[in-house]
């Protein structure tokens, strides 16, 4: 079912953009106010994001979000006042709210009313409001309730006591005439206290007010009532004032009369208003000036939003042109060198090269720019982790200070995309696991409170992202001997594994159980899950953990997907791509340096054996000695800790490649992750490095 | 034409707001803050100020005080949300002309609006 809300689709942008922000507002200080208690800056604006909520969603007619956002500023009022305590009850409640607020915000997007039951929350708010009342339950006016309250019927007269009288007599001998002016209001004027403030102030712009009923100060004093009684003095005559009264909003029926006064009597009573003294100056105000009425949008186009919302597919499939471009720049330089070097120099070849570095430097801006207009801040996801770390670390019993850094770091969207659940389990396993309970940090000498950081920061072409807790850490003589029970690896081979190696050991499907069975490492749940994660965007992960001290967890990204850089190689005359952000070096050897490790083949570099992996192999087969050439190249590639080298024929160069899928009729082959097209016109294949890491592990 | 300085935090009410009013013959200015209506009240000298009460920086109820220090003859007309009753009385005795509550009827601004500039 469709909300019907009153906005336009700007403006339900607009709002949409600023709920949002008024979101994170609460979400970040909802948990400052837990941890600073009473803050009276922070409750402010607290205060004000739930109160501009509040008018904003009433406005566009959203009902609901209106009545949650009330009820909450009631409470809010009340904490602002120094009313209520903060408490973690209270906070948690305030939680819910944002949660429930946030599933309003989603009907207004999906145009569709949730299931949300928004009687639960109004409640708890409700009896937070009222639990710093000592049973006088006096909280401000719930939204339902008429802030007015039935008025007794005042008389079309008023009693004057001597000073009233004297001021009457006063104002007659000034040559104003005493008039009785009695309003009654629409039934349930808004804020009826103001409207009866404000009406007699208006009234009283004309003349002076000898007395009236309710009194101003009664008024001030929140006396309501449904009618006004006033008693004016003024130069006017009844006709100006009943024009007055006429436009004043909520006024259902007026009456206006000359008054008599007994005290009065014999007094002269003026018949008419006296002519040709100019105006009080209150009727002046009234009176209005006649001004063209043109309209001009000038000041709205003046405020016009620069900013357009495209489509994320159409970001997309530009990437992909652009890709193209990629390609045939590279290209044309390739035939421009062909005919540079075939044919002689003149004046065309020399045109042909001038336009194709001018066509390079365009794609590569353009390329640049692309790239940028899909990158967001990786704020958008660190903004829910505060909440989520406070949540767990409630759940878990344990005290954290959670600290973000880099959050302006961009990154594009669709990596973000990715990214989130990975960042998720490991802040959770860090919680969870990694950080002790005060008992247990004091009693090491540690702070009760752990500490846990989640940062980003732009590093050359890559981000890296990292978790660091100062936590128990990862015990690696545990890992090793649960992969030797697992019979993941030998005792033999395990042995042989540096700390740093078993600790990353953890990254292996398999382990994982085991961990979480028997919870040795602390770690490990589904930890394989979120290497493959971060290696399916052809990123990396690394740890280093230290027992006692805490962990890090280190996650190198690429800046986009959809173009990388990568190394290439050729392999029996054939183009591969090895990923850049993999490769940590390359090495040239002699055939006869290879040596065998259990039947394996490896290589000691700087006194450490590199197992080996001979890519003709991989994807030629078998082949023998025989076909490999005496000098051959290792590419060193490190993911998430481990090493291996692959062999191959010889380096090509660096090179940015566009990444394409093999297409359903190729499907998936070992091996291999993708395919580029080279400048030549000629594909290589993108060498899948996770796989064959993980198949070397294995 | 009249012009209209309309003041409130969410941009999203001044759009609102600023639409309604252009469309009916307004001349609108805004500002998001009571310091920047301040400020922009004494370049401008609008004719009538639509005035949001909870803002950041400075709120209405001083914004009111400081235009009246300018202008005592200012016209103000505070936009209030249901519950800041209190509020808008203090801005009223500070002097403000008049009110209006949120959520806005167009029919309702305008007849407002009317009433003090024409």
């Amino acid at each position: 079912m469709g909300l019907n809300l009153d906005a336009s689709p700007e403006e339900l942008k607009i709002f949409l953009e600023e709920a949002e922000e008024h979101f994170q507002t609460l979400e970040e200080d909802l948990i400052r106010l837990e941890k600073e208690d009473f803050n009276e800056e922070l409750m402010q604006e607290i205060f004000r994001a739930s109160h501009t909520l509040k008018g904003s969603s009433a406005t566009i007619g959203h009902t609901r979000m209106a009545e949650l956002t009330h009820a909450m500023e009631n409470v809010l009022d009340r904490l602002r006042k120094k009313q209520l305590a903060v408490s973690t009850e209270l906070v948690d409640i305030l939680f819910e709210c944002l949660d429930c607020l946030r599933v309003l915000r989603d009907e207004i997007i999906n145009d569709d009313e949730s299931d949300l039951e928004l009687g639960g929350i109004l409640q708890k708010l409700s009896s937070a409001r009222d639990s710093g009342d000592e049973g006088t339950g006096a909280g401000p006016a719930a939204l339902s309730s008429p802030e007015t309250r039935p008025a007794e019927k005042s008389k079309l007269s008023l009693e004057l006591n001597w000073e009233e009288s004297d001021a009457l007599r006063h104002c007659v001998e000034e040559g104003t005439h005493p008039i009785l002016v009695r309003l009654t209001f629409d039934v349930e004027p808004e804020m009826a206290a103001v409207r009866l403030f404000v009406t007699l102030m208006a009234v009283g712009e004309i003349g002076e007010i000898i007395k009236s009923d309710p009194s101003a100060e009664e008024i001030e004093n929140e006396k309501v009532s449904e009618c006004l009684t006033v008693l004016i003095c003024t130069k006017e005559d009844e006709e100006k004032l009943k024009k007055l009264v006429a436009e004043l909003p909520n006024i259902a029926r007026s009456e206006i009369e000359k008054y008599v006064y007994e005290g009065l009597e014999g007094q002269v009573q003026p018949d008419l208003p006296e002519q040709g003294i100019s105006p009080a100056g209150g009727a002046g105000e009234i009176k209005s000036e006649v001004k063209s009425s043109t309209a001009s949008n000038k000041a709205n186009n003046k405020k016009a939003n620069r900013t357009v919302r495209v489509d994320v597919d159409l970001l997309d499939s530009l990437m992909n042109l652009v890709g193209e471009l990629v390609i045939d720049r590279t290209r044309l330089f390739q035939i421009l060198t062909t005919i540079e070097t075939e044919y002689e120099i003149d004046e065309i070849s020399q045109d042909l090269g001038r336009t194709s570095v001018h066509i390079a430097r365009v794609t590569t801006q353009l390329q640049e720019q692309i790239m940028k207009a899909r990158m967001l801040p990786v704020e958008n996801l660190f903004n829910k982790f505060p909440r989520m770390v406070r949540d767990l670390a409630q759940k878990a019993g344990k005290e954290v200070n959670f600290v973000m850094a880099g959050q302006e770091t961009e990154l594009d969207r669709s990596i973000i995309e990715e990214i989130g659940d990975p960042l998720i389990h490991l802040l959770r396993n860090a919680v969870d696991h990694g950080i002790e309970i005060p008992e247990e940090r004091s009693a090491k000498g540690k702070s009760a409170e752990g500490r846990l950081k989640l940062q980003a920061a732009h590093e050359e072409n890559h981000i890296i992202i990292t978790i660091k807790d100062d936590g128990r850490g990862i015990d690696p003589e545990l890992v090793r001997q649960s992969a030797i029970k697992k019979g993941l690896i030998s005792e033999d081979q395990a042995k042989r594994l540096t700390d740093k190696e078993a600790v990353s050991l953890i990254f292996t499907s398999g382990l994982s159980t085991v961990a979480k069975v028997t919870d040795v490492s602390g770690r490990g749940v589904g930890m394989d899950v979120v290497r493959n994660n971060i290696e399916k965007i052809n990123g990396a992960i690394e740890i280093n953990s230290v027992v006692g001290e805490g962990t890090e967890f280190k996650i190198k990204l690429p800046l986009t997907l959809a173009i990388i850089r990568a190394l290439l190689v050729s392999i029996d005359n054939s183009v591969y791509a090895v990923p850049l952000s993999t490769v940590t070096e390359t090495i040239r050897i002699q055939r006869q340096q290879i040596e065998y490790v259990n039947n394996h083949e490896v290589i000691v570099v700087r006194g450490k054996a590199l197992p080996l992996k001979r890519l003709k192999k991989v994807f030629y087969g078998h082949i023998t000695d025989e076909d490999e050439r005496d000098k051959l190249f290792v590419v060193v590639v490190n993911l998430a800790g481990q090493q291996i080298g692959f062999v191959v024929d010889s380096l090509i160069g660096e090179q940015e490649i566009v990444i394409k899928s093999l297409g359903k009729y190729v499907g998936e082959v070992q091996g291999v992750s993708g395919a580029t097209i080279l400048g030549d016109g000629n594909v290589a294949l993108i060498v899948d490095v996770s796989t064959l890491v993980k198949k070397a592990a294995s | 034409m009249a012009k209209v300085l309309l003041v409130d935090d969410a941009a999203f009410m001044r759009m609102r707001c600023a639409k309604l009013l252009t469309e009916n013959g307004y001349a609108v200015d805004e500002a998001e803050n009571g310091q920047e209506a301040v400020e922009k009240y004494q370049k401008i000298k609008p004719d009538l100020v639509l005035m949001d009460i909870t803002m950041p920086v400075m709120d209405g109820l001083t914004a009111v005080a400081e235009i009246k220090k300018i202008d005592p003859e200012a016209k103000i007309v505070m936009c209030s949300a249901l519950g800041q009753q209190n509020t808008v009385m203090s801005a009223i005795k500070a002097g403000a002309k008049d009110f209006i509550v949120k959520p806005y009827q167009p029919e309702k601004i305008l007849s407002t609006i009317k009433r003090f500039v024409g």
